[in-house]
């Protein structure tokens, strides 16, 4: 990790912290919904800072240049030599890595093919 | 911050115009307010309660009425408050629990804006607090079969219909019709999305037949019906009215992404399947083919990605600056996942 991603992590960990056991106790109850929502971005910045791109991955696995790239092919519906499963399994790996950064709690409570 | 794209519409200090107007709607003799306040408003339009008395006529004595005005900004494919209109008479008409259709009016001199006025649903809708509430907890396959009732109802509505001739009867199947819908949506949204993109391709290769086009309401889904004390009071939010596939209600109301936590009751956080199932079967004459159900669930699960996106979208480049809908719009992996996990059981079953 380089120095900026570093210090930005650092600022936005004692940024969070601070909104969440300092300023949010003392909002008003109209402000609850507001205020629950800005913690919740607030995580999504620092894990997204904290977490490897999903996209670098999935991208290396499935030897495609960029999402854009990817996106087409798969919308054509001509998977080529990515063989039905295995393809699923690496894009269900990549929704993983993000839900790992956009909704931890999803990800525990649905993660392995849970239904 | 919200998006204010137009003034405050009514103004309850000059009621005039509106209601002389109304009052030859409903061939009265005269009509009286006794209250008219905001409920709520904002870029989704403006909800106002008017507690009303109207002397002769049909409608003559006291009335609790809402008055939704028309929304600022929509969806693509959703409908202006005077079509919604009359999506929700249709399904008044077939014997659907809806609020009451009262009036409605697309002349702007009136109020300002569009807007149409029902009967106040008694109740509330909100879904999380719906799939906790202790009384629909006991006692929810109740519900879900009212619910169930009600959807065959609304299904039962079979094109042309009466003042329907605004909806396009789609030139292809159903599903087939919604996947291009949700491809030419995710063409506007700046970030690919290669995983949606795979169900949408798997959607349009496994894409049932459908039997017959019916009225699918398009948003049936726990947080847009109306219960008191665990009873069904009214069926909302007509504006994604189509004529298609009646599963994809189905699915939509069963999609684990609509259950609000609840998984435990797979019909909408409210009952068991089998109770929404029986109770559909029950009123409907043909009955569910279940078989395919698992298929629109997938389908629900990446429309609401889509839709999630779309939010998203709205505040990336769409000029509305806005915490939530941005973390709507990451909630999309969320459906997307879902979406995958289904296909994969579905192929492993098979």
């Amino acid at each position: 990790m380089n120095d900026r991603i570093a210090k930005a992590k650092a600022l936005m960990d004692v940024a969070a912290e601070t909104y969440t056991s300092e300023i949010m106790p003392a909002l008003p109850s109209e402000k609850r919904y507001a205020a629950a929502m800005t913690a919740n971005a607030l995580g999504i910045a620092q894990r997204s800072l904290s977490h490897p791109d999903p996209a670098e991955a999935l991208l290396t696995e499935l030897r495609a240049q960029s999402l854009d790239e990817l996106s087409a092919t798969l919308r054509t519906g001509e998977t080529g030599d990515k063989e039905g499963k295995v393809l699923q399994t690496k894009l269900l790996s990549f929704l993983e890595a993000e839900l790992a950064i956009t909704n931890p709690r999803y990800l525990k409570r649905y993660a392995g093919g849970q239904k | 911050m919200a998006h204010e794209s137009r003034p405050r519409t009514l103004d309850p200090e000059n009621l005039a115009p509106l209601l002389a107007w109304l009052s030859d709607e409903l061939a009265a003799n005269g009509i009286a307010v006794q209250k008219a306040e905001l409920l709520s408003g904002g870029a989704i339009g403006e909800n106002w309660r008017i507690g009303a008395t109207v002397t002769g006529g049909a409608h003559a004595g006291k009335h609790n009425w809402v008055l939704r005005t028309d929304a600022a900004s929509r969806m693509a494919m959703s409908h202006d408050r005077a079509n919604e209109y009359y999506c929700l008479r249709a399904a008044h008409k077939a014997g659907v629990s809806v609020p009451e259709p009262i009036a409605v009016s697309r002349d702007t001199s009136l109020i300002g804006a569009p807007f149409m006025i029902v009967g106040e649903a008694g109740g509330y809708a909100q879904g999380r607090n719906m799939v906790r509430d202790p009384e629909i907890q006991e006692n929810g396959d109740a519900l879900a079969a009212a619910l169930g009732r009600e959807l065959a109802k609304i299904h039962s509505v079979r094109p042309p219909g009466e003042d329907l001739e605004f909806l396009k009867v789609p030139g292809q199947s159903p599903a087939l019709a919604q996947i291009e819908q949700m491809r030419a949506n995710l063409d506007t949204i700046s970030e690919p999305r290669p995983a949606l993109e795979y169900v949408l391709s798997w959607l349009v290769k496994n894409a049932p037949k459908t039997e017959a086009l019916v009225l699918c309401h398009g948003d049936f889904r726990t947080g847009n019906f109306m219960a008191e004390e665990g009873t069904l009071t009214g069926i909302l939010d007509w504006e994604f009215c189509h004529w298609g596939d009646g599963h994809i209600d189905v699915g939509w109301f069963c999609a684990r992404c609509w259950r609000f936590g609840a998984d435990d009751r797979e019909a909408g956080g409210i009952g068991s399947r089998e109770a929404f199932y029986r109770g559909y079967n029950q009123e409907s004459k043909t009955p569910l083919d279940e078989s395919i159900v698992p298929y629109w669930e997938i389908l629900a699960a990446a429309r609401w990605a889509v839709v999630a996106l779309l939010q998203g979208e709205r505040h990336i480049t769409g000029g509305e600056p806005s915490v939530e809908l941005l973390l709507t719009g990451l909630m999309a992996p969320e459906m997307e996942h879902e979406a995958l996990q289904g296909i994969m059981a579905l192929e492993s079953n098979a």
